[in-house]
């Protein structure tokens, strides 16, 4: 594994890619979200122009987007998180938090998932059977594809666009065998100038009681806060991972790290 | 993308149709006698993302209903992947040689195990040897092999394998990379060549 850097810049970790995608390897960490805060304040700064999200679907983009003219009709994109990324305490606020910060250094907020009654359908179409056989992509693999065909529609649109997407780590790169990651599919669009990081650490809480720590570090890790170069798994594009410390977020969102 | 494009349309038409009650993750009763094997290791793999404290639980059930692969995600979730790995094995014992081919992507992506890209080439191969239609998994790993071989060097393999999968692949997305990574893997054949000579 390569040396640890406890300067967290993403300015560095982009170098000159089109698309960083910004992996969590759990929806259920609100910690993620708020180092993707910084993330996208610092990639905005490095001349990002697009914030593409997996939690929001394209159905809604209307919605954001008179949200991102006018600054109003938060509380629609905010109930939508209420209702379907409820995986743990705070990170419904937390992905809300995430998408005002998009608008407030002015990153043009891009929805990149389908309405999730149609991934119920997908999954009733695409059996798993029918999935193992090749005769259809699985309901996962499929949104790897759309999305693809998505940030590839934004990054072709104009040579000055820049984005920052932000999904759980499976959707960025692979994760099993046959379920390729966003990563691949970009290929497809001869999109290749792409940076995946990955979010690991942290701590997860189902309430504000109940937490686990999410670290698989170390023990003399566990508390710090640094980034590396590589993934441990599979990823066919430059990858970096940033690990946060295993410690809590207030219910403010202010970090203790 | 034609394909990818027809079914965009097609799911996007049952969408404004829909009545179901959709859910990231689903609310189903793990106990309901009605759960099936399939039902069950959706959940499982569902809750990798949606609901880490049920893995475990629902991976279980999907197991003890017949998923092995299960096993896969409570691997990933634990970080322990030897009663995967121990089951993989023991189905290779028993000449299930599909399980084979789940060892060789294991060692692919670095799963539970040091990644080594020689050995999944080995057992891709292996696998193939054992293979005897050809369907999507036969083109699936000639796909991940050409893959293996590119990042190996190994340019000619690349080409051999790269050229089943332009003939035999039915889906676009395979052809179009097939293509572009045999391209990529003639050039540096000639170039090495080319060094050679001089």
């Amino acid at each position: 594994m390569n040396k640890i850097n406890t300067d967290v810049n993403y300015k560095t970790m982009a170098g000159n890619a089109r698309l960083v995608m910004l992996g969590e390897s759990s929806h259920s960490t609100a910690g993620y979200k708020y180092e993707a805060i910084k993330a996208i304040k610092q990639l905005k700064a490095a001349g990002f122009t697009h914030f593409a999200i997996e939690m929001l679907p394209r159905a809604m983009q209307e919605k954001i987007d008179f949200y991102q003219r006018t600054g109003k009709g938060f509380n629609v994109i905010q109930q939508y998180f209420n209702k379907y990324w409820t995986h743990g305490y705070l990170t419904p606020h937390a992905y809300g938090e995430l998408v005002k910060a998009a608008r407030d250094i002015g990153m043009k907020i891009v929805a990149l998932d389908v309405l999730v009654e149609t991934m119920d359908i997908m999954d009733s179409v695409c059996s798993s059977e029918k999935g193992i056989g090749g005769d259809c992509f699985d309901t996962h693999t499929y949104r790897n594809a759309l999305w693809a065909v998505n940030l590839a529609t934004i990054l072709n649109r104009s040579s000055q666009n820049r984005v920052v997407a932000f999904m759980h780590r499976f959707h960025a790169v692979l994760n099993a065998a046959d379920q390729p990651g966003v990563d691949v599919f970009l290929k497809d669009h001869n999109i290749f100038n792409v940076r995946f990081i990955d979010f690991i650490g942290g701590l997860s809480c189902i309430s504000d009681r109940r937490c686990s720590g999410d670290s698989n570090q170390d023990k003399f890790l566990k508390e710090r806060y640094f980034y590396r170069e590589g993934y441990p798994y599979e990823s066919s594009v430059k990858s970096f991972q940033v690990h946060i410390p295993e410690k809590r977020v207030n219910s403010d969102g202010s970090l203790q790290w | 993308m034609v394909k990818i494009i027809s079914i965009i349309i097609f799911t996007w038409c049952f969408v404004f149709s829909s009545v179901l009650r959709a859910s990231l993750f689903p609310s189903i009763d793990i106990n309901s006698s009605n759960l099936t094997v399939e039902k069950a290791a959706k959940q499982c793999e569902k809750s990798l993302m949606h609901a880490p404290d049920q893995l475990e639980a629902w991976c279980e059930k999907a197991y003890s209903l017949g998923d092995w692969e299960a096993l896969y995600y409570i691997g990933v979730h634990t970080g322990d992947g030897s009663r995967y790995l121990e089951e993989i094995n023991s189905r290779i014992a028993n000449n299930e040689y599909s399980a084979l081919k789940k060892l060789a992507w294991i060692y692919r992506s670095g799963h539970f195990v040091k990644k080594d890209l020689k050995e999944s080439a080995r057992l891709y191969e292996l696998y193939l040897l054992h293979d005897n239609e050809m369907n999507f998994q036969t083109v699936s790993a000639h796909f991940e092999l050409s893959t293996i071989y590119q990042k190996l060097g190994m340019w000619n393999k690349v080409i051999s394998h790269t050229d089943y999968v332009i003939n035999y692949a039915n889906r676009t997305d395979w052809e179009h990379r097939a293509q572009y990574i045999q391209k990529q893997a003639k050039a540096s054949l000639a170039e090495n060549e080319s060094l050679n000579e001089n």
